[in-house]
């Protein structure tokens, strides 16, 4: 599985935004950012989310 | 966006529990760069996220569907990483002596920033103001996200960010390089499997 973004997250109501990535040390972090986002997600999270199926597919997890 | 015993709500619908399910997977690559920036190691970093994940759906009875998910995850795992910090002692939060260099150092900003130097200099800074670099000058959070996520006032965001800012500017225009911080991977990641199956 190949990874996924979470880059469509809406700022909340009323919420100033976020902030310029200007400046070098913005840049950098923004950079930071996205080269761990750039990376494919590791199989230990697919196999929790793979489990998390599971237990939605069998309902064994339901209250 | 509250927190609130899983008691006192109704079981979530299956298709809300789908929803969620799919609100975490969209949200793993955000998580782990979050908990990177804290840690500086992408191994305790990962099993952070993975033990925030964990827990997140062990809860998730107590999130209020329509609120901010991602603002509610990133509690999850800073407190998490808080939790861990205080447990192990092979983390060092911060080196008072960087401290003292900092205040000292003249902040100044070269054009381009080296992002290994950066990540290497946000290691040395005080967590409160590596998370809020993180949250706001890397993921791109609203100030009064990032003071949900922290608990803290809008006003205090901002302080601690330019704080932050003017501390990792000086640490990379430092004239030398302070010692580097003990952080090793978190030896209690094996039992996040565990912790789902017992959910």
């Amino acid at each position: 599985m190949k990874e996924r973004r979470a880059d469509d997250h809406e700022p909340e109501a009323g919420a100033h935004p976020a902030e310029p990535a200007a400046d070098p040390i913005s840049i950098a972090l923004k950079k930071l950012h996205e080269t761990v986002i750039a990376e494919d997600v590791p199989e230990d999270f697919l196999s929790i989310l793979a489990e998390i199926d599971r237990k939605l597919d069998t309902g064994g997890d339901s209250e | 966006m509250t927190m609130s015993a899983p008691a006192e709500r109704p079981a979530l619908q299956p298709a809300d529990e789908r929803q969620f399910r799919d609100n975490l997977v969209t949200i793993v690559p955000s998580l782990r760069s979050f908990a990177r920036g804290l840690c500086g190691n992408r191994d305790l970093a990962d099993d952070l996220a993975q033990e925030a994940i964990v827990r997140a759906w062990a809860a998730r009875k107590s999130f209020e569907p329509g609120t901010n998910f991602r603002a509610w995850m990133f509690m999850i795992l800073r407190n998490q990483f808080y939790t861990t910090l205080r447990k192990n002692s092979r983390i060092v939060d911060w080196d008072p002596q960087v401290a003292e260099r900092t205040l000292v150092a003249e902040a100044s900003q070269e054009d381009r920033v080296n992002v290994q130097d950066v990540a290497a200099a946000l290691q040395k800074l005080p967590a409160e103001q590596r998370e809020v670099l993180m949250l706001v000058g890397a993921n791109g959070v609203s100030y009064e996200e990032a003071a949900v996520i922290m608990g803290c006032a809008v006003g205090t965001i901002k302080s601690r960010l330019a704080r932050g800012r003017t501390a990792l500017a000086a640490l990379i225009s430092g004239p030398e390089d302070p010692p580097t911080r003990d952080v090793k991977p978190n030896s209690g990641g094996a039992g996040i499997q565990s912790l789902l199956l017992a959910s």
